[in-house]
């Protein structure tokens, strides 16, 4: 019976093709405007790592000024002091824990070929490679003995490892950054979480990745200053590179691993306690104000979705229901066009769900037609959005998944705008239109 | 005609009134809000930077074994090679430039005890060429001397002796003054309570905008220029401005040619300032971009569904139509019948849309950083949807006006 | 076949209330050919539709070939009219975007038969009615008479107990209107019971019975002149 249907919904849509095409339009022009928005939504807010963002916490302390919190209400910098960063990564209380910030260096290649480049780089712990999971190409990450003996090594991105050793493995090989020579341990592949959640204060949450690794405490030597976000509320004590590293500046981001609820307490405890400790020594002049928030809450918190987004998702959803209301309109139109139709075929012994399955079959067949148009007029859409917002690029595609939900939504859509019909059709009585005047 | 009866049709047969009254209803709902979204992003889109928004460009480098004092030495080479070079009017070394989104900012206070009132302001680094290099507008006082300008490394604190400020940020500051130009020889303040510290004001440059916009405050306005050679570690910066007609040629050139004047460093690509400006407008082009596009097919599916609903109401009361021209309706009254009903069901829809506009305005205002409607966009908008929802029934009520009456008599 | 006892139809509005039917009493006997005549307005249709199971009668009871209908659901009364009942309508009733094949198609299609049963029945159907070859045709291809023709064999695909005619002829010339007639003779002759509604006073002569609706009720006018004549004709009609 099902083909039935579907032949008559078909032979129905061929027999009205103006008609059609309006609503398949209106179902397209809806879908099309709705799943353009809820794509790059969909990757703003997506989970950038699914099996464990319950286990990777971001750390806030308040060290911020007696006088007034960093942010109403009432909550404490987005990042840490070097001081307590630095502590915290030492202590080693969790499974996994990394400070980090970036810094800009000179790559020299040795291939004279290539040019001296300015790149972008992160001073971490080794930690850094088992929490936030990157592929590695060739290689791996250094070791914590490693972090500890200050060892001059590099992880590079596999952007960077194609620059300047044209892709090969470069493990073992050397990589000079702003004159120092530094052994490459690994290369990783493409480092691309969406959104880029381990650090959104630093850049954007959507952007580059970073081009090399460093162990942080190479910075004994280095003395780089961040070239992400710095905050200070308190001049530092002295004038000198070991000032700023002593002030209360925040410009480091950590994190850590907890893999159960009671580890997360505990370590919630040792913040706790590590902060009572400081106000003994007259830091910390805030109430105790210590936040872990994992990686969903933490995107959240740093308002990773665009008030923008919101907005364009909400009217553009608006904008769907107008079409389908439409699409209700033009279709209870073109049904009860034909109830002289349904009054014959209710009188050689249609059921009312006969009727109803026929016409529901109708707009089903609308809903893919308007799905596949409205796929069309979504990826139209997608490259208009990259045209003119390059940098949100990596938001700007449709995977399987939401192909199959803009389908899904599509045909349920329109079943949904046929219900009303549908169900009007079904209940023209059978005697009703016979006698043809 | 009458309303009465055409109402009381209306009302027995809703169906039609709730499919066209909902349509007109979240159409005006969304488009009134839509638009003055638009109307907003469109305003940030013009905004003026304050500078030779045309003609400057700004070019960084990163040294790649060089301490503090071979930094300073290459930035004098560079500005000496640039402030010679054709085509250049001017070259300064700074921070940052409007509309970039990084930048420092400070807080500063108008007198030597805090009194509660300060202003957030931007800070550029800038020199003794700062009017020319940028192409600012000084409307008092006078630009930095060249012994005023110091070298700044980033263990240093900024304490300058002197300062120029944007018009905004002085009237901002100095409340009890009636024009920028009176905040000439006052002090700004900064500093923590036992180590306070101010800067003379000896310029006001007029229209000019911090790299980025805040919620909170409106530092958008307010700038403080500071005498001092940006040296952040092994980079630098320069803003560097054409003369008229010959900045492409420096766009395409000055980096290969500062690369070859110290090989020790690297040079990045430049910037010009309208890429720096379209960067700085993505976000507001793209969602006006977006709601314009929503708007307009808003309006046609709107005008569709309309044509599309009156049509067949058209077609279903053919026979009817017939009688009543058979009973002496004029085409003028037909025509009339199916504009007022339609009229009626509209503005039925306009006056629910009235309300979810303001239901939904109120939830993005609080929700997001919208302000609260102008009444004149809610009344503008239901009076032009209206228009059109009557004009969009003309081409089927024509049709119905051309029945004719003989239809009547016949069968089928 | 048909036994209605004491019908009650009752059209109610909020201001009035219609008595179509009352005490409405009448049996029809397997192979009968009845001619229903009367005044317009006078109940005819409301009867046909009853019959037919379109719509529901409001009093009284109603046997169906042996099945009380009185009470049965929607989908139950659709079955039976699928599966026992045909109808001819006044104006045909053909869907139009459906060519001849898949007009008489639809009925069958309700039934759920094979789609080998399905072609071979719509195959005798219509060389029953002389159209065979013409089943790819849309029904405005075809003259009124054709297109009655077709609409019988619609109804006659599913093997009806009973057919049900409501003015079959009222929108066809006289020789059309002799050519249907001559069919629905020989459809009766092979043993379907026919029920006709008509005001062509000739035509319900040619039946074997006659009934006549006044003001909602009936009176059976049961012809004493049914002749062998009709029954020749019906023969011919058969084989022409």
């Amino acid at each position: 019976m099902t083909r039935y249907y579907l032949w008559l919904a078909l032979r129905s849509l061929k027999g009205s093709p103006w008609l059609s095409g309006l609503m398949v339009l209106a179902i397209a022009l809806g879908i099309g405007a709705f799943m353009t928005c809820y794509a790059i939504f969909h990757a703003m807010a997506g989970n950038p790592i699914p099996h464990k963002s319950d286990q990777l916490y971001s750390v806030r302390l308040d060290t911020w000024s007696p006088d007034e919190p960093y942010m109403e209400p009432d909550l404490p910098p987005d990042q840490l002091t070097y001081r307590d960063a630095r502590y915290l990564a030492e202590a080693g209380k969790a499974r996994y824990q990394t400070a980090m910030f970036r810094v800009g260096m000179a790559v020299q290649p040795d291939n004279p070929d290539v040019k001296p480049m300015f790149s972008v780089g992160r001073m971490t712990y080794s930690d850094f490679f088992p929490m936030f999971e990157p592929r590695f190409l060739y290689g791996g990450p250094w070791s914590r003995e490693q972090d500890g003996d200050h060892s001059p090594v590099v992880v590079l991105s596999r952007e960077l490892n194609d620059k300047v050793f044209g892709g090969e493995n470069s493990v073992g090989r050397k990589l000079t950054l702003d004159a120092s020579d530094y052994t490459v341990v690994g290369v990783l592949d493409t480092f691309n979480p969406v959104p880029r959640y381990y650090d959104v204060i630093n850049g954007s949450a959507f952007g580059d990745e970073d081009e090399f690794y460093l162990p942080f405490t190479l910075n004994d030597q280095l003395q780089k200053r961040s070239i992400g976000n710095n905050s200070c509320w308190k001049a530092p004590p002295e004038n000198s590179y070991q000032g700023y590293l002593d002030s209360e500046c925040v410009w480091l981001g950590f994190w850590v691993q907890l893999d159960s609820d009671a580890d997360r307490r505990a370590y919630k405890d040792f913040l706790d306690n590590y902060v009572r400790e400081q106000k003994k020594l007259g830091r910390f002049e805030r109430p105790l104000n210590n936040h872990l928030d994992d990686v969903m809450s933490w995107l959240k918190v740093q308002r990773v979705v665009a008030d923008d987004a919101h907005i364009q998702l909400g009217l553009s959803f608006a904008f769907l229901i107008v079409c389908l209301l439409n699409t209700v309109g033009l279709m209870l139109a073109k049904f009860l066009r034909r109830s002289g139709e349904v009054g014959v075929r209710r009188a050689l012994g249609a059921s009312r769900v006969q009727i109803f399955l026929q016409y529901l079959a109708e707009s089903g067949l609308l809903g893919v037609g308007g799905a596949l148009a409205g796929l069309g007029l979504a990826v139209f859409g997608l490259a208009v959005v990259r045209k003119i917002s390059p940098d949100i690029e990596v938001l700007t595609h449709l995977d399987t998944g939401l192909l199959l939900f803009a389908l899904a939504v599509s045909v349920a859509a329109s079943l949904l705008a046929g219900l009303y019909p549908a169900w009007r059709a079904c209940r023209i009585a059978p005697a009703a239109q016979l006698k043809s005047q | 005609m009458e309303i009465r009866p055409i109402l009381s049709t209306v009302l027995r047969n809703p169906v039609g009134l709730v499919l066209i009254g909902l349509q007109v209803a979240l159409t005006l709902a969304i488009v009134v809000n839509a638009l003055y979204i638009i109307d907003d992003r469109l305003n940030n889109m013009q905004v003026k930077a304050g500078v030779d928004e045309d003609n400057i460009l700004m070019i960084r480098s990163a040294g790649i074994d060089s301490d503090f004092e071979a930094t300073l030495d290459s930035v004098h080479q560079d500005l000496d090679y640039l402030r010679h070079r054709p085509g250049v009017v001017s070259a300064m070394s700074t921070n940052t430039l409007p509309l970039t989104q990084s930048g420092w900012s400070s807080d500063i206070e108008s007198q030597e005890a805090p009194d509660g009132h300060s202003i957030d302001t931007a800070i550029y680094f800038s020199d003794e060429t700062l009017v020319d290099s940028m192409g600012l507008k000084l409307i008092a006082g006078r630009s930095f001397r060249a012994d005023e300008v110091e070298a700044f490394s980033m263990n240093d604190e900024l304490r300058p002796a002197v300062t120029i400020i944007s018009a905004a940020a002085a009237m901002d500051l100095f409340q009890d003054i009636k024009s920028p130009e009176e905040a000439l020889g006052r002090r700004v303040w900064s500093g923590e309570d036992n180590d306070r510290y101010s800067s003379e004001v000896v310029g006001i440059v007029d229209g000019v905008k911090a790299p980025w916009r805040a919620l909170s405050t409106n530092i958008f306005d307010h700038v403080m220029f500071v005498p001092k050679i940006f040296a952040f570690g092994k980079l630098t910066a320069y803003v560097v401005r054409a003369e008229p007609g010959a900045f492409d040629d420096l766009m395409k050139n000055v980096q290969s040619e500062l690369a070859e004047l110290n090989t020790q460093r690297v040079v990045m690509e430049p910037n010009s300032f309208q890429e720096i400006r379209e960067r700085f407008l993505r976000a507001d082009k793209a969602l006006a971009t977006m709601l314009i596009t929503v708007v307009v097919l808003l309006l046609l599916v709107n005008i569709l569904g309309i044509v599309g609903l009156v049509s067949f109401w058209v077609t279903q009361r053919t026979k009817q139509i017939g009688t009543r021209r058979a009973l002496g309706a004029t085409r003028g009254n037909i025509l009339r019948y199916f504009l007022i009903e339609n009229a009626l069901i509209s503005s039925m829809g306009v006056a629910l849309g009235a309300l979810a506009a303001l239901a939904l305005n109120n939830w993005l205002v609080t929700q997001f950083k919208v302000d609260r409607l102008p009444w004149e966009y809610l009344a503008g908008g239901s009076v032009a949807l209206l228009l059109l929802g009557i004009a969009a029934a003309c081409v089927p009520a024509m049709r119905a006006a051309a029945i004719p009456p003989a239809i009547a008599t016949r069968s089928v | 076949m048909l036994t209605m006892k004491d019908l009650s139809k009752v059209y109610r509005t909020h201001l009035v209330e219609t008595h179509a039917l009352r005490e409405f009493s009448i049996h029809v006997d397997e192979g009968e050919f009845v001619a229903v005549t009367g005044p317009s307005g006078s109940g005819k249709t409301t009867f046909m539709n009853i019959a037919g199971l379109l719509e529901e009668h409001t009093g009284g009871s109603y046997q169906l070939d042996g099945i009380e209908v009185s009470g049965l659901s929607d989908s139950q009364r659709s079955k039976i009219r699928n599966e026992k009942l045909g109808f001819i309508f006044q104006g045909f009733n053909l869907i139009p975007d459906l060519n001849l094949f898949d007009n008489v198609d639809v009925p069958l299609r309700y039934r759920g038969f094979s789609s080998r049963e399905r072609k071979q029945r719509i195959e005798k159907a219509l060389e029953q009615v002389g159209l065979a070859s013409r089943r790819r045709h849309y029904p405005a291809e075809l003259s009124g008479g054709q297109q009655q023709r077709v609409a019988i064999a619609r109804a006659l695909a599913g093997d009806p107990r009973i057919l049900l005619a409501d003015e079959p002829t009222g929108n066809l010339d006289s020789a059309m209107a002799r050519s249907v007639m001559e069919i629905l003779e020989g459809i009766n002759a092979d043993g379907t019971t026919i029920i006709m509604v008509t005001h062509d006073p000739e035509l319900a002569a040619r039946a074997r019975r006659n009934v006549h609706i006044i003001d909602g009720q009936v009176t059976d006018l049961t012809s004493t002149f049914a002749n062998t004549e009709v029954g020749v004709e019906a023969e011919l009609g058969a084989t022409a």
